[in-house]
């Protein structure tokens, strides 16, 4: 994906809610995207998805997989594609199954949508759904979403999105509403299943603790754009972005336990439609010197392997949260 | 600090018991006749004074529940509910009860009226419990308040969806603290906040705790904040408490499986922990 941008029509103008956002996922790869409610993570995987729907759209950008363009045109050619080659699994389970629907015919219906029999679309779905750990398929298939539990319905929603044997596995916040213990369980099955497939996985989420653990690489989303871009490993050792910095510095296991006071990020994220001159995290930054308030800085390349969007380097950086 | 105890103020003893559940349960007729179900079967739990109680447990535990019925909300199926030496029942006022004791939710946007503004949620509360004799008074309390809370006065004149979350909890909290109330029950206040905004709750509700000698039941999923606010912690499951003590001990070194279970489930920010190992 490179240079996408997402906007929202309103009165024959585009407001700019994603801003140039380039990422890339190999085969085998699980890719963290982490960012706040407003950060733009949620419209950038709807528009891998090709899920805008008016007033929203892509306004710029590529968006390739395998080689096709999938930005160029909705036509059903590509719809299909997408289809077959993504799935994708969403936060809410209740809210994204039909609760009218048997869960049988729901896991089925991507592969009846692309052309498989009834026969081997149920024999397929079945499988399925055993992959994920409900090995009484017989019995599940045949319930309706209200009947589960939320962790059964969450693997009914992976099941879905894997029967077509997608290449790319996209996820928004698919632990965010589950319990601890059901969370690990999910995050372990789809690893699994990411190895075994040499599946690529992205997964976005503001849980810094699920990206820790299960992402290869991180990119962090701020205000619509991709503040920085990071092995895990180099993102949590040494952040190359204040955003960063501070977003790691607020946790509370991070900072002194006991009675001592969390560090806390100054101000509230920046309303997309009046974002500020400059970089766009200016205000809220302890590092921001007069270049951050009037030019907005580009992703480079910094020597620890990571993309980061600042003028500062962390070896300037003054005390690392509060201004 | 040794003091001979006629000298303590009994009202301002920093260790006098606040609020005190002994065999707390509560049962809900289930649909189809399947017996109750038992939403809190036999909690004993005692707040102190100036303390604060983490209570952590995963969703249908029954934290919420307990929180409910602490405030008296609920009455409870047996057991009793003591806040500060009087026991709950009917015959104290939902009025005299709301003084002493309040809840602050998870979601503020759901509990502010959303076509009212900041300032006459403030003012309402203020004048059903007939704290403010005039308007002028209304409005010096309501801006007090809001300074409680770290907001300026101007934020009187919002309506919830102009504020953020952040805003809107710190009014949430605000709400609750008009009453000058002795305990709050505080259930996932923070669950539905960014992780930006997450840290600004808590040390705005420690610098509360402590400036107000509020005792706080703080009532969470979320492991980490709860370590960071209790003194001491209870982890509830299935309705009952599997594990009370000091937070430091219930987190370095749990006793039960349960507590164990759950440590181990929580995805620590740390790239070498081991939640996807088998």
């Amino acid at each position: 994906m490179s240079g996408l941008s997402v906007g929202l029509q309103r009165r024959g103008v585009a407001i700019p809610l994603v801003h140039d956002v380039s990422l890339d996922v190999g085969a085998g790869e699980r890719l963290g995207i982490v960012g706040e409610s407003g950060s733009g993570k949620s419209l950038t995987m709807l528009a891998v998805m090709g899920l805008l729907n008016p007033p929203l759209c892509a306004t710029g950008g590529s968006i390739v997989l395998e080689g096709k363009e999938l930005l160029a045109g909705g036509d059903a050619a590509l719809r299909r594609a997408r289809g077959v080659a993504m799935g994708m699994i969403y936060q809410d389970p209740m809210t994204s199954l039909n609760p009218m629907i048997r869960i049988g015919t729901q896991v089925a219906e991507g592969l009846r949508a692309h052309g498989v029999g009834r026969d081997e679309a149920r024999e397929r779905s079945r499988k399925a759904l055993i992959e994920v750990g409900l090995t009484d398929a017989h019995k599940v298939e045949r319930l309706y979403p209200h009947q589960l539990s939320g962790g059964m319905r969450q693997r009914v929603m992976i099941a879905s999105a894997l029967v077509t044997a997608p290449k790319l596995l996209i996820a928004d916040e698919p632990t965010t509403a589950l319990d601890v213990t059901i969370q690990r369980q999910i995050l372990r099955l789809v690893a699994k299943l990411q190895k075994e497939r040499n599946m690529a996985v992205v997964w976005a989420t503001h849980d810094l603790g699920v990206v820790a653990q299960f992402a290869h690489r991180v990119a962090v989303m701020y205000a619509g754009r991709v503040v920085e871009i990071a092995p895990t490993r180099s993102l949590f050792r040494q952040p190359e972005h204040p955003y960063s910095a501070a977003l790691l510095g607020s946790l509370p296991s991070r900072a002194t336990p006991g009675k001592a006071r969390m560090n806390q990020i100054p101000g509230i994220p920046p309303d997309p439609t009046r974002l500020p001159v400059g970089c766009p995290f200016h205000p809220r930054c302890a590092q921001a010197t007069q270049r951050c308030r009037v030019e907005s800085p580009a992703l480079t390349e910094r020597r620890s392997g990571s993309m980061a969007a600042c003028f500062v380097p962390p070896e300037n950086w003054t005390r690392q949260n509060r201004p | 600090m040794l003091r001979a105890p006629g000298e303590l103020d009994q009202a301002e003893s920093p260790m006098k018991v606040v609020l005190r559940a002994t065999g707390v349960t509560k049962s809900y007729r289930s649909r189809g006749g399947a017996g109750p179900v038992e939403a809190v079967r036999g909690v004993d739990l005692v707040l102190q004074g100036g303390a604060s109680l983490g209570i952590v447990g995963e969703s249908g535990c029954g934290k919420s529940t307990l929180g409910r019925i602490l405030v008296g909300l609920e009455p409870p199926s047996t057991g009793t509910v003591e806040l500060m030496g009087e026991t709950l029942s009917r015959r104290l006022s939902r009025r005299a009860l709301a003084r002493r004791i309040q809840l602050v939710f998870q979601d503020p946007f759901s509990s502010l009226n959303p076509r009212m503004t900041v300032r006459r949620a403030l003012a309402e509360v203020l004048a059903v419990h007939g704290l403010v004799d005039s308007r002028s008074a209304a409005d010096r309390r309501v801006s007090e308040l809001l300074a409680q809370v770290a907001l300026g006065p101007q934020v009187g004149d919002r309506l919830p969806h102009e504020m953020s979350g952040g805003q809107a909890q710190r009014v949430a909290i605000a709400r609750s603290l008009a009453v000058e109330p002795k305990v709050l029950v505080l259930d996932e206040p923070t669950s539905a906040l960014d992780v930006s905004v997450r840290a600004e709750i808590v040390n705005l509700l420690g610098d509360l705790r402590e400036r107000l000698k509020l005792s706080y039941v703080f009532i969470s999923h979320d492991m980490a904040v709860i370590r960071h606010v209790s003194d001491q912690v209870a982890v509830m499951n299935a309705g009952s408490f599997a594990e009370i003590g000091p937070t430091e001990e219930v987190f370095d070194k749990p006793e039960h499986p349960y507590t164990r279970a759950l440590l181990e489930a929580v995805a620590v920010p740390d790239p070498d922990g081991n939640l996807l190992a088998p």
